[in-house]
């Protein structure tokens, strides 16, 4: 029977998106509400992977809780490791030696190009690109070795303590790296020629998932998200934490805030990344990598400490309240991932269900940061 | 530990050389904000001040459109409990002055604190989270359904009564 065509009328439909979806970079989930391809409304669902880790840390000591920042970000493990030290080491008023804050810089860049390339793998199978994910996996296997022999872990290495490090690294530390940076130099510039200005991929990304720097700075985006609206924020370059005031590297930004030139970003960035570890390499100072508390338990005076730090993703914050036990009172991350997930709705309105993988992936997400 | 608010600002007759950025905020909020209780301290490097309840919605708004500060990002808002009552900090920074704020404010488990989702953007899902923890209500926000917990989850898991070692979910 022939339908009368003026009563027929579309409706919008709800589409569940995850926790199992393998574009959803683990286990996040968004409901949309499409109308054909469109995305009208889209609601984000996260607490998926929360593992209350800010409130175990409360039940934890002070060199305890390296290991469950190890796991926050899983993919910039010194990144997160450090940032966490240098709040109690500025809670506790010491300062680490050189060399020890040296090997931390170069271990935490070489962690950046690792994240990245991971992230280049990523977006290439989000935007339908096999290719890009084999040959990045290459050279982020080369630096995860380099990590191996230096902490013993490919990941989850808690090999920073509080004042200092777990222990000297391998004799052979300095070639090791020098003999590696050529080879990441040329996985960068594999990945780059790969993807960056690949017409498919400029195709699916450039003009897609567009947000201005107002909008980006509302939202609280830092990294290269924020970046790529073209706000100059870095909190090395702001604030510089650590060592970095000794070296020189430029700040890439972006123009146009979409999803290639967080991509572009990202990539340039692991260039001024390896300039950093070949500044930090030739100029590693001699000495003592020993923390000067020795392995006494820590009691941080009562106080309130927030440091910030430029993770692979963005501005990580750890604020830490102390009463003056062995244990923190009370210990709140900032992760990047979340605020820059939560920016996912004004991203997603009035795009294509196609881009809206290609959107998530260039916020580029670690599900164990945002939900702790 | 109890009066968290006598011990910040202890804080800062030790440490004298921060003075500065604690004057500067004083007199730019004490002209504005006449009549109101502020108390000034650092929190570690932030020059912060603790405002009652009521003016915070004011307060805030009045630092980010302020020349001064131009605090255009909530970088952080974090919930403590001190068992009595719930301290928020909020943490705003201003990319162009590179300069940060703490506001800090006490807020009662039986009372409801305004919103600033409608200020910043990022406050939205922060404050979802510090409901999910700690479950202070934020007037004026839409949507305060559970963020990182499930829905249905009784207690609020950030509070230093709930059972963290003895919780069994099955």
């Amino acid at each position: 029977m022939m339908q009368d065509n003026s009563e027929n009328q579309t409706i919008d439909m709800m589409l569940n998106m995850g926790p199992q979806h393998p574009s959803t970079h683990g286990v996040f989930r968004m409901e949309l509400r499409i109308d054909g391809e469109k995305i009208i409304d889209v609601k984000p669902h996260i607490g998926y992977l929360h593992r209350g880790s800010e409130k175990l840390s409360e039940g934890e000591q002070y060199h305890q809780v390296v290991t469950l920042f190890d796991r926050m970000d899983y993919l910039a493990n010194f990144n997160n490791e450090l940032v966490y030290c240098m709040a109690v080491e500025r809670l506790l008023d010491i300062v680490p030696s050189r060399r020890t804050e040296y090997i931390r810089v170069i271990l935490c860049e070489l962690n950046r190009i690792a994240s990245h390339l991971l992230y280049v793998g990523t977006i290439g199978l989000d935007a339908g690109a096999m290719t890009p994910a084999l040959f990045s996996f290459i050279g982020r296997d080369r630096i995860q070795t380099l990590f191996e022999s230096i902490s013993g872990a490919r990941m989850m290495h808690n090999y920073f303590k509080i004042g200092g490090l777990k222990e000297e690294v391998p004799t052979n530390f300095v070639s090791m790296v020098k003999d590696i940076m050529p080879e990441i130099r040329q996985d960068i510039d594999q990945a780059e020629k790969l993807l960056t200005f690949n017409e498919i991929f400029l195709s699916r990304t450039k003009d897609i998932g567009v947000i201005t720097a107002d909008q980006a700075i509302d939202y609280g985006l830092t990294g290269p998200c924020l970046r790529g609206s073209g706000v100059n924020y870095d909190v090395r370059k702001s604030e510089p934490y650590s060592v970095y005031s000794d070296f020189e590297f430029d700040v890439p930004v972006g123009l146009d805030g979409d999803c290639w030139d967080r991509h572009w970003v990202r990539i340039k960035e692991m260039d001024e990344s390896l300039k950093i570890v070949e500044q930090a390499i030739n100029n590693l100072p001699d000495g003592d990598v020993e923390s000067s508390l020795g392995r006494r338990l820590i009691r941080p005076s009562a106080g309130e400490v927030y440091v910030k730090a430029e993770n692979p993703r963005g501005e990580i914050g750890v604020y830490i309240v102390s009463d003056g036990t062995d244990k923190p009172y009370r210990l709140k991350v900032r992760p990047p991932s979340f605020c820059n997930l939560s920016a996912i709705e004004p991203l997603l309105q009035d795009s294509w269900i196609a881009d809206s993988v290609v959107i998530l992936g260039s916020l580029d997400i670690v599900l164990g940061e945002v939900d702790r | 530990m109890a009066d968290k608010s006598d011990c910040t600002s202890e804080d800062v007759s030790d440490a004298p050389e921060l003075d500065p950025q604690i004057s500067k905020l004083k007199t730019a909020l004490e002209t504005e904000f006449t009549g109101v209780d502020l108390l000034f301290s650092m929190t570690d490097q932030i020059p912060t001040v603790l405002v009652p309840t009521e003016s915070l919605h004011d307060l805030c708004i009045f630092l980010k459109t302020n020349e001064d500060y131009d605090s255009k990002m909530l970088s952080c808002m974090a919930g403590v409990d001190y068992v009595d009552y719930c301290q928020i900090l909020y943490v705003l920074y201003s990319i162009n002055k590179n300069c940060t704020v703490g506001v800090k404010c006490n807020i009662n488990y039986d009372s409801r604190v305004q919103t600033v989702s409608d200020i910043w953007k990022a406050g939205d899902w922060y404050e979802r989270e510090i409901h999910d923890l700690y479950g202070i209500e934020f007037e004026g926000h839409g949507d305060m359904s559970p963020l990182l917990l499930y829905d249905g989850f009784e207690g609020y898991p950030g509070k230093k009564d709930f059972p963290f070692y003895d919780y069994q979910e099955y």
